[in-house]
């Protein structure tokens, strides 16, 4: 393989803790000229705090233009799609984003304008609906999403469908995914879901970088996401059992006779990337 | 619960008598409740009911108000499991008036405006039923469902309706 895209929460960490020999294996590839990216469905942190989380945490030399996560390419594909084809910016309308002060900022550093929370109707129009992790939704937020997106030209876009997020003590913290669910089922309309599975956010990585799908390998720890993103790019695939998925679940979806389940099952897997490190050297 | 953001609501104790997760109709939704729910929901004794599936509250004008069935499927997804609805199309609630009122379906009318639930749950307990157009539904939608294919959607269409239940004032003048 040329390069390798890792998903970051379960794989390289888990709450604050690096992986023991994540940041080691790190160093390895890039000491043996092979390419490192990230691609995360995390949607609460900018890519700058993203840099910075990874340096706090014993990764060196990751910078901000390798880390692709579902903040980053919802502004990208916003901006794409109401500034796109030399769009006029003040005809662009604003975004109302359903998230924290990081999908916020990446929205903003877009080009783009934000609606204000309990604004009234009149003034820009609001042309999308972006929901992201927000621990701050509420039924009003909902009920305010609902009225822009009566306008069927109002796009409705979601930065990831995970459900849930696992925490370093067994708990679960609800994820974009039931917030979107709770918007689409509101307003009647499906959302635009732009991180993994779905493809857009391997988009960005090839304009961004060029790589080449047939030799690189996507490591993560969800199947559901992950390896199905990889499925879907034309990545081979290695699970890490460091994060959400099982092994029991991979061999359920491998005995399967649904031909949908089969791409959900990893080429490879091991318990921790760690143990990556020694087939460098071969 | 104390404190702004999951960090802190992670840390509240949860009630050890809990066992279900009751979802109905709340406009302080918020995802701190959805946190909590999700903490309760992971016992694996802990029921998961709904009150009904509404999408939307109609009001005046055209606009709508997200219904409970939002809230549902947000606990629902969180949660990876389906909630048990109480609510109509569900026949609980048709049991509930049977077991206190002699009712008996084959001289009993429902009366309602919505397809899905009204209706279908009409229908599905042996009701005659009798769709009025004064609510949310239009006539065209039951053509739709009565020229499908699909037998399900049979299960959506009234036996009767009128444009209004003032209407029924015309037969008892007879």
């Amino acid at each position: 393989a040329q390069g390798l895209l890792f998903d970051c929460d379960g794989v390289l960490w888990a709450g604050e803790r690096a992986v023991p020999g994540a940041p080691e294996l790190l160093e390895r590839l890039r000491r043996s000229g092979k390419a490192a990216l990230f691609v995360s469905n995390n949607s609460r942190r900018s890519v700058a705090e993203l840099e910075r989380r990874f340096s706090r945490l014993g990764f060196q030399g990751v910078r901000a233009e390798h880390v692709f996560s579902s903040a980053l390419c919802s502004a990208l594909f916003l901006r794409q799609r109401l500034l796109g084809g030399g769009g006029n910016g003040s005809r662009a309308g604003r975004v109302f984003v359903l998230g924290g002060e990081g999908l916020r900022g990446e929205v903003r550093d877009a080009g783009l304008r934000l609606a204000g929370e309990g604004e009234p109707a009149p003034g820009e129009p609001v042309r999308a609906v972006l929901v992201g992790y927000d621990d701050q939704f509420t039924f009003a937020k909902l009920a305010q999403a609902c009225g822009y997106l009566r306008d069927p030209q109002c796009l409705l876009v979601a930065t990831d469908p995970d459900p849930w997020h696992p925490l370093s003590d067994g708990q679960r913290t609800p994820g974009t995914g039931s917030l979107t669910a709770a918007v689409e089922t509101a307003s009647g309309r499906k959302a635009l879901v732009v991180g993994k599975p779905n493809t857009y956010m391997f988009d960005c990585i090839v304009e961004r970088f060029g790589v080449d799908p047939s030799r690189t390998l996507m490591v993560g720890d969800r199947l559901e996401t992950d390896i199905l993103f990889g499925k879907n790019c034309g990545l081979a695939t290695i699970l890490t059992l460091t994060g959400v998925s099982r092994l029991e679940e991979a061999q359920a979806y491998m005995a399967s006779d649904s031909a949908a389940a089969k791409d959900l099952v990893p080429n490879y897997y091991v318990d921790s990337i760690a143990d990556l490190i020694p087939g460098l050297d071969e | 619960l104390p404190g702004p953001g999951p960090a802190d609501w992670l840390q509240a104790p949860l009630e050890p008598a809990v066992r279900a997760v009751l979802v109905g109709f709340d406009e302080h939704f918020s995802y701190a409740k959805l946190c909590q729910a999700l903490r309760y929901l992971l016992r694996p004794e802990c029921l998961l009911v709904g009150t009904n599936r509404d999408h939307r509250l109609p009001l005046e004008g055209g606009a709508a108000i997200p219904g409970t069935g939002c809230l549902v499927k947000a606990v629902e997804t969180a949660a990876q499991r389906e909630a048990f609805i109480v609510g109509k199309p569900n026949r609980f609630m048709f049991d509930c008036v049977a077991g206190e009122f002699p009712v008996e379906p084959a001289r009993t009318i429902m009366v309602g405006d919505r397809l899905d639930t009204d209706i279908l749950m009409g229908n599905e307990c042996g009701l005659t039923t009798l769709l009025t157009l004064t609510g949310v539904t239009a006539l065209d939608e039951v053509r739709g469902h009565q020229e499908s294919a699909c037998p399900a959607r049979h299960r959506l269409v009234p036996d009767y309706y009128v444009d209004s239940i003032a209407d029924l004032l015309l037969g008892f003048k007879q």
